[in-house]
């Protein structure tokens, strides 16, 4: 049984209201990649499944280390053979479908170890797959299905079970149990990560055979329900501290986590720079790194070689200080709290349960300051908080999250907190989960400074379909930092011929907006929309476009480009910058149609069933529309359907003489003229009788 | 007094057990001022034969067992009983005065007498006909408006308030007092004095006593008179024996007269309930047909358990059933220890087994078994409704899996409390029980507070929620400053994929729905507690929760996990503490909860002084003198097994697995935490999670056609590989029936049944045939009460 959100039906009901398109889309819909990674420096063979896959006439990466080509394709398959560079830096990679029709995104890992596939039968420990470690294996979780692995493991032995699925998109809620050799649970995960991911390390107390099951929560699983296992005695780093340094400085940093004890190589990014390991031990490795002075402040990886997964590192332009130590922790007193001189980086790890990091800094006058913490962004579950004291240890100021969830809008559980000292005076800033729970990873940076107002600028969506003569709303949030307090005025450029884009202003006000329980809230930005209209007779293309912002304040004249963030399929939410900043623009043909039908359709044994489709018409016609079959398939019999002209849906009756299943594709005639058709339903008989899958291949 | 002492010293003989009366010294206070005095000798009530004489009657005068008072001054009265003297000292004071009688010391009490403040009268929510009072009196200021509204200062006697009560107009309630009575005196004398409401800081009604709190009647028709003292606000005492309302808990048991007196009608426990203002107390009365003689046979103890359980039958006389077999012993410590049955291997070395301390160690295992801890996981994952919201199976499992670890680590009761208390993050992440508070939709506070006080402290509060508590002293002032505890207890949506999580948020206050003002926490009948920001007062909850010296939480786990092995708690239902509900045995009760506190909270401690004691390991088969006995644990009370210990053992013998859906193969019942539809589950009494429920195990037509002709007991039998299947492969007849009697019923089968198994047998090597007889065997057991009993 899936948990169902608080306020779940407000939410369909937002995301109803407000997704309504006027033009189904009908670019293409990645529902599913197999394998969902390679190794670099080899060659992948991997499957895509969705929709609208026909007509793709490029795989695009973000880096030119990774290339495709496209093997084979229909309307819901696509195979394709990935090439990736040995250079090309490990972790999820952005690469884009792009057709006719429009583009979409998806994503591929690069691993730096030898990836294996699961081998089925495998549904029981009798039939259990015997592993070795390590190893990265791929494989697919169908409803009801369970992967059983089986592996020795040593007394004293700590190993590393990591499983990589909803953070890939993947169709997949997984779960892991540790079972010993009669069966037993000896240690479990469900939820890790944000994106319900699970990650285990077990120490195992005696020497044995052991078992592995994993599953899609509560029995759930897909045809598309990939993951991605990375086991065995593996490093594991929770965190870099500091988790960053000042380009152009060189950094001694401390590695914490599990196995680090064999760690002889840490790169940062894709061969930004490379550590000199100083120290190791079981739960840590100390290394030095020079970061390159040419390195702009941003957010990178740090790969530590044969680890499951790389840990962020932020190369940024002002002092920092380290108050998580090995074995210590310095900032843990209100009374005694750490002093800093601003500006500075705090980095820290909230490791205990109800622990606080306190700091302590001078203001000589009055003073504007501002608390930023990077946690939750990082990829940290750290939900930090931050408070303002004064010398009295009165608390002036406090801030949880800026914005709640909206249900759909990117959030922002990260605080920011800028507050005017009223004087001259030693002041002292918290840190703490606003949960009150501890953890060995949960590792922030508090950036204390005096405020220097600022904005950012992100568009939901990555990829957009422009159709001649049709006009598109692009949403643009406009997050106002340090207390901007001055209109932004925001447009796009780079726009392909016959297109337009208006210009709008976002004013220092807060959107408004209801989350999914129907509680008024603000932004902490605000929202505002670029108008793009597109001629009818624009030229079709495909390009990168740009969003970008302008405003003044104090004297100061700032211009910054919007972001994209990605739009997840599998819990309709957004999450994450892209890999690239820009957005992707189709400019293509207006469709006069659109049948949107079912991908299957099963149908009880010499009966007919009903097929429900739903009619988007956009020719303008006043004439009824014609549903039928573009073609007969042996055996199959359709009723036509006549819609009449404002009709949004249709019910025609189908049935098939024989066992077996078979293609059927629809189409609609209007006037005598073909207005456009459906993609292929697959029909088949079914003991279980009549039923149809909208989001299955 | 010397004097009166010297005659009561040389009255009594030496060896003579001394009368006692109560109370042993009288204060009255106005003109007109009553007391009833009780005597009593052991447990035999002696007031109705005992003679009163009032040393000077002009203080104070003697009429039957009540007292008067007449003028100021000091004397004594001397009680005449059974050849035995008592002078008690008493103390007239303001007899010259007429007190002006009290709206709320001396009528409303009438009404609570009367019955017309009672919950099925005026006193219920919507009141009777227009006129509501308040339950039992706890809102006199409400009354006073009510009652206002029917009298005629003008012409007293035709208030309607009166005219209605004697009957001459016409009554719903019919007639309540006669014309002339003290009721009708004091009312009519209150309004013709004004019918005013009692100044600003008048005395108000502190507690309610009744004398005595325990007695035992022996013999049918014996009698006990009730005293009721008020103690008020000004410290002022005074007799109430005639102005409470009583009532009999079990009027099969013992009459209840309107003056107190308590008659025995036939043996049995009950309680009879003492109220007015408000206020409820409770005497327990134990009637036996006679006391037990000098044969009552002696009966070991193993610990101090038995010297409680064993000293009340005595008491009681009655005598407890013998000890288990061994074969007994072992099937039923397995079943409420574990919830499986010991295997065929286990059984035998266990009945073959010399050693004298067996069962002790065979208790000490099963405590450490992953089971136990299971099958306690499962029964507060039950009561903490887990996986019931938003966070579904995953919170479900996180709850569960706390609990397991918990218990499977012996973890000491009061940390586990102080965790679930403190407990907050996202419902679907980590192994805390985060979604512990998530059983309300907007996390309220009134939710956490009925929760919370009722399975932990044992209190059903959530009546005062709304009114005052109808059978006890918990006010809306309580509920809510109780609930102010959780004020600040919130969800919000947490990360990016619409997540929840329970969190202590930085400000946050209850506010009382009759004053609308904001709350501040109090502890149930305790002190106030400042709240503060930056301060998460859950902490001083669990502190004051968990102290030794707290009245409820002790007791509440001990009364849970006594009804779980003993089969019916000290207090029914478990979790309704209240003084007008006492325990069968309190002082067994405090003696548990004080041996629980003092080892630590360590709950194995006390499960292992249960499963040690001769009381839980008496045979359940009764005797003559306890055949009617259902409340003094005189022998094992057998049950029906809960839905998972049936649905496990049968999985277990047949050595078939069920499949929930939801859940990995091999997941036992107990370990289903949460969901997983299943109808022999819920057939058999598993909950819904809707609301904190005890189980009924009570058997019912369902049920046993589910066993007869549904599919559970009927695949397993016939699977191809269930146990019938393997043992058939492996082994001879004789040795197959032992299997099957040992896993099932965990003994061997009796001569008569394996000579009946051997017939339907016959010699008849045929392996269908043998198949068919012992699957039939096997499906007669299962259908058996010995197996669906634990006994």
């Amino acid at each position: 049984m899936l948990p169902v959100p608080r306020c779940f039906a407000g939410l369909m009901v937002a995301l109803a209201l407000d997704a309504a398109p006027v033009i189904p889309p009908l670019r293409p819909d990645v529902q599913g990649v197999f394998p969902h990674g390679g190794q670099r420096g080899t060659e992948v063979v991997v499957s895509i499944k969705g929709r609208n896959l026909q007509n793709v006439n490029a795989i695009a990466f973000a880096t030119p280390r990774i290339q495709a080509a496209i093997l084979e394709n229909t309307h819901n398959f696509l195979k394709a053979r990935i090439r990736v560079d040995s250079a090309a830096e490990p972790g999820r990679r952005d690469f884009r479908i792009v057709a006719p029709q429009g583009s979409t995104i998806a994503w591929f890992e690069v691993s730096d170890r030898p990836e294996s596939l699961e081998k089925e039968p495998n549904n029981s420990r009798d039939t259990a797959q015997a592993i070795q470690f390590p190893i990265l294996l791929n494989g697919i979780v169908k409803p009801r299905d369970y992967d059983y692995f089986r592996f020795e493991a040593r007394k004293g032995q700590t190993l590393t079970f990591d499983v990589t699925a909803r953070r890939n998109n993947a169709p997949l809620d997984p779960t892991i149990d540790l079972l010993d050799d009669k069966g037993s649970v000896l240690e479990w995960c469900d939820d890790y990560y944000a994106f319900k991911d699970t990650h285990l390390v077990y120490t195992f107390g005696r020497a044995g055979v052991y078992f592995l099951r994993l599953y899609g929560t509560g029995e759930s699983g897909n045809d598309n329900g990939d993951y991605r296992l990375r086991a065995g005695e593996m490093p594991h780093a929770y965190y870099a501290m500091p988790m960053g340094a000042p380009s152009g400085s060189v950094v001694e940093f401390r590695l914490a986590g599990v196995n680090l004890q064999d760690v002889n190589r840490v790169v940062l990014g894709e061969d930004l720079a490379s550590g000199e390991v100083l120290a190791t031990s079981p739960t840590s490795a100390t290394v030095r790194m020079a970061i390159p002075g040419s390195l702009p402040p941003g957010r990178h990886k740090l790969h530590i070689d044969g680890a499951a997964l790389p840990v962020p590192f932020v190369v940024g332009d002002i002092p920092q200080a380290t108050v998580a130590r090995a074995g210590r922790q310095l900032a843990r007193g209100k009374r005694d709290p750490y002093p800093v001189t601003l500006p500075v980086v705090v980095n820290g790890v909230i490791d205990e349960a109800r622990a606080a990091d306190y700091f302590s800094f001078r203001v000589d006058g009055p003073e504007t300051v501002s608390l930023t913490v990077d946690s939750m962004q990082l990829g940290y579950l750290l939900d930090p908080m931050v408070a303002l004291y004064d010398e009295d240890g009165k608390r002036l100021a406090w801030q949880d999250e800026p914005t709640t969830n909206t249900g759909r809008d990117p959030s922002n559980f990260d605080p920011h907190l800028v507050f005017q000292l009223p004087k001259a005076g030693r002041y002292t800033a918290m840190v703490r989960d606003s949960q009150f729970r501890g953890d060995a990873n949960y590792a922030y940076r508090l950036t204390l400074r005096k405020a220097r107002p600022d904005f950012q600028l992100t568009v939901i969506g990555t990829d957009e379909t422009l159709y001649r003569g049709v006009e598109r709303i692009v949403k643009v949030r406009v997050r106002r930092l340090d207390g901007w307090n001055t209109p932004v005025a925001v447009w796009a450029e780079n726009l392909p011929p016959g297109v337009t884009a208006s210009k709008a202003v976002a004013q220092p006000e807060p959107t408004p907006f209801k989350n999914t329980c129907g509680e008024e809230h603000l932004m902490d930005g605000t929202n505002v929309e670029l108008l793009f209209a597109v001629a009818a007779n624009a030229e079709a293309s495909f390009q990168t476009i740009r969003i970008r912002g302008r405003g003044a304040m104090e004297g100061r004249t700032i211009e910054r480009e919007a972001h994209t963030r990605y739009w997840w399929r599998t819990n309709q939410s957004v999450r994450g910058l892209a890999e690239t900043a820009d957005m992707r623009v189709t400019v293509a043909e207006a469709p006069q149609l659109v049948l949107a039908v079912p991908a299957r359709l099963n149908l009880p044994p010499k009966a007919p069933g009903k097929l429900d489709v739903v009619v988007t018409r956009l020719d303008s016609g006043q004439a009824p529309l014609r549903i039928e079959a573009a073609e007969a398939a042996e055996g199959l019999s359709l009723d036509p359907a006549d819609v009449p002209a404002g009709a949004t849906q249709a019910q025609l009756t189908v049935s098939l003489a024989r066992e077996g299943r078979v293609s059927l594709v629809l189409v609609g005639k209007s006037g005598g003229k073909i207005l456009g058709q459906s993609p292929p339903i697959v029909v088949e008989t079914s003991a279980k009788g009549a039923s149809s899958a909208a989001d299955e291949n | 007094m010397k004097t009166e002492l010297l005659i009561l010293t040389l009255s009594a003989p030496l060896w003579a057990a001394k009368v006692s009366v109560y109370p042993p010294k009288v204060e009255l206070f106005g003109r007109g001022a009553t007391q009833v005095l009780a005597a009593s000798l052991d447990d035999e009530d002696l007031t109705a034969g005992c003679s009163l004489a009032s040393a000077n009657p002009k203080v104070v005068s003697a009429a039957g067992s009540v007292l008067t008072a007449v003028a100021d001054g000091k004397t004594s009265v001397t009680v005449n009983c059974k050849g035995q003297q008592q002078a008690v000292p008493v103390t007239v004071s303001a007899a010259g005065e007429a007190p002006r009688l009290s709206f709320v010391k001396d009528v409303v009490p009438i009404f609570t007498m009367g019955g017309c403040a009672g919950s099925n009268c005026h006193g219920s929510i919507r009141g009777q006909r227009g006129f509501k009072l308040s339950l039992f009196g706890y809102e006199p200021e409400v009354d006073y408006e009510a009652i206002k509204k029917r009298i005629d200062l003008r012409d007293p006697e035709k208030s309607l308030i009166l005219e209605k009560a004697v009957f001459q107009q016409p009554h719903g309630g019919g007639f309540r007092f006669a014309v002339g009575s003290l009721e009708y005196r004091t009312i009519l004398n209150w309004i013709r004095d004004g019918a005013t409401y009692d100044s600003e800081g008048s005395p108000r009604i502190a507690s309610l006593d009744v004398y005595p709190e325990e007695r035992l009647l022996v013999g049918v028709g014996a009698t006990q008179q009730l005293v009721a003292t008020a103690r008020y606000t000004d410290g002022t005492v005074r007799d109430v024996t005639h102005l409470v309302q009583y009532s009999s808990n079990n009027a099969d048991v013992v009459q209840i007269s309107p003056d107190g007196t308590v008659k025995a009608l036939q043996p049995g426990e009950t309680a009879i309930m003492v109220r007015t203002l408000g206020k409820a107390v409770a005497s327990r009365i134990a009637v036996i047909e006679r006391r037990a003689s000098k044969d009552y046979p002696r009966v070991p103890r193993n610990n101090y358990i038995d010297e409680f359980v064993f000293s009340k039958l005595h008491r009681m006389n009655i005598v407890p059933s013998g000890l288990s077999t061994d074969s007994q012993f072992l099937r039923r410590v397995y079943l409420d220890t574990i919830g499986l049955l010991p295997t065929e291997t286990e059984a035998r070395e266990f009945l073959e087994s010399k050693d004298p301390s067996k069962r002790a160690h065979v208790i000490d295992r099963l405590l450490e078994r992953p089971e136990f801890a299971e099958m306690w996981a499962l029964k507060f994952a039950e009561l903490f409704r887990a996986g019931t919201r938003e966070a579904g199976a995953k919170g479900g499992r996180i709850v569960y899996e706390y609990m397991k670890r918990s218990f499977f680590e012996n973890k000491p009761w009061d940390k586990i409390t102080t965790e679930l208390l403190l407990s907050q993050g996202a419902h679907m992440f980590g192994r805390a029980p985060a979604s512990f508070y998530n059983i309300s939709f907007d996390s309220n506070a009134p939710d956490h507070a009925t929760n919370i006080s009722q399975v932990f402290l044992g209190l059903r509060i959530e009546c005062a929620k709304c009114h005052n508590h109808p059978w006890e002293k918990w006010t809306q002032d309580d509920f809510y400053g109780f609930a102010a505890f959780f004020a600040r207890v919130a969800i919000k949506e947490a990360y990016e994929n619409d997540e929840n999580t329970h969190y202590y948020k930085e400000e946050g206050t209850v506010e009382h729905p009759r004053t609308k003002k904001p709350v501040t926490p109090k502890y149930l009948d305790g002190p106030e507690e400042q709240d503060a920001p930056e301060k998460d007062i859950r902490f001083d909850l669990a502190r004051w929760m968990t102290d030794p010296k707290n009245p409820f939480f002790a007791r509440a786990i001990v009364n849970r996990m006594w009804k779980h092995y003993m089969g019916r708690g000290l207090v029914e239902e478990v979790d309704d503490f209240r003084v007008t509900n006492p325990p069968t045995h309190p002082a067994l009760l405090d003696a548990m909860a004080n041996d629980l506190a003092q080892n630590g909270y360590d709950l194995r401690h006390l499960i292992r002084a249960i499963l040690n004691s001769r009381a839980y390991q008496l045979t359940a088969e009764p005797n003559e003198s306890n055949r009617g006995d259902e409340i003094n644990y005189s022998r094992y009370i057998m049950r029906r097994l809960m839905a998972e210990q049936m649905l496990d053992t049968i999985s277990q013998v047949t050595g078939v697995a069920e499949k929930y859906r939801g859940y990995p193969p091999e997941t036992r019942a107990m370990q289903v935490y949460s969901g997983a539809p299943h109808y022999m589950l819920s057939a058999f009494g598993r909950l819904s999670r809707d609301i904190i429920c005890e189980r009924d195990h009570q058997p019912d037509i369902v049920q046993t056609l589910h066993l007869i002709s549904g599919d559970t007991i009927q695949k397993k039998i016939v699977a191809k590989n269930s146990t019938i299947e393997a043992w058939l492969k492996e082994s001879p007849d004789e040795t197959i029936i032992d299997r099957i009697f040992l896993t099932t019923l965990t003994r061997y089968p009796e001569d008569a049944e394996r000579a009946r198994i051997a017939a339907s047998l016959g010699d008849n090597p045929e392996a269908a045939k043998r198949r068919g007889v012992y699957q039939d065997v096997m499906w007669a057991i299962l259908n058996s009460r010995e197996f669906l009993y634990n006994h």
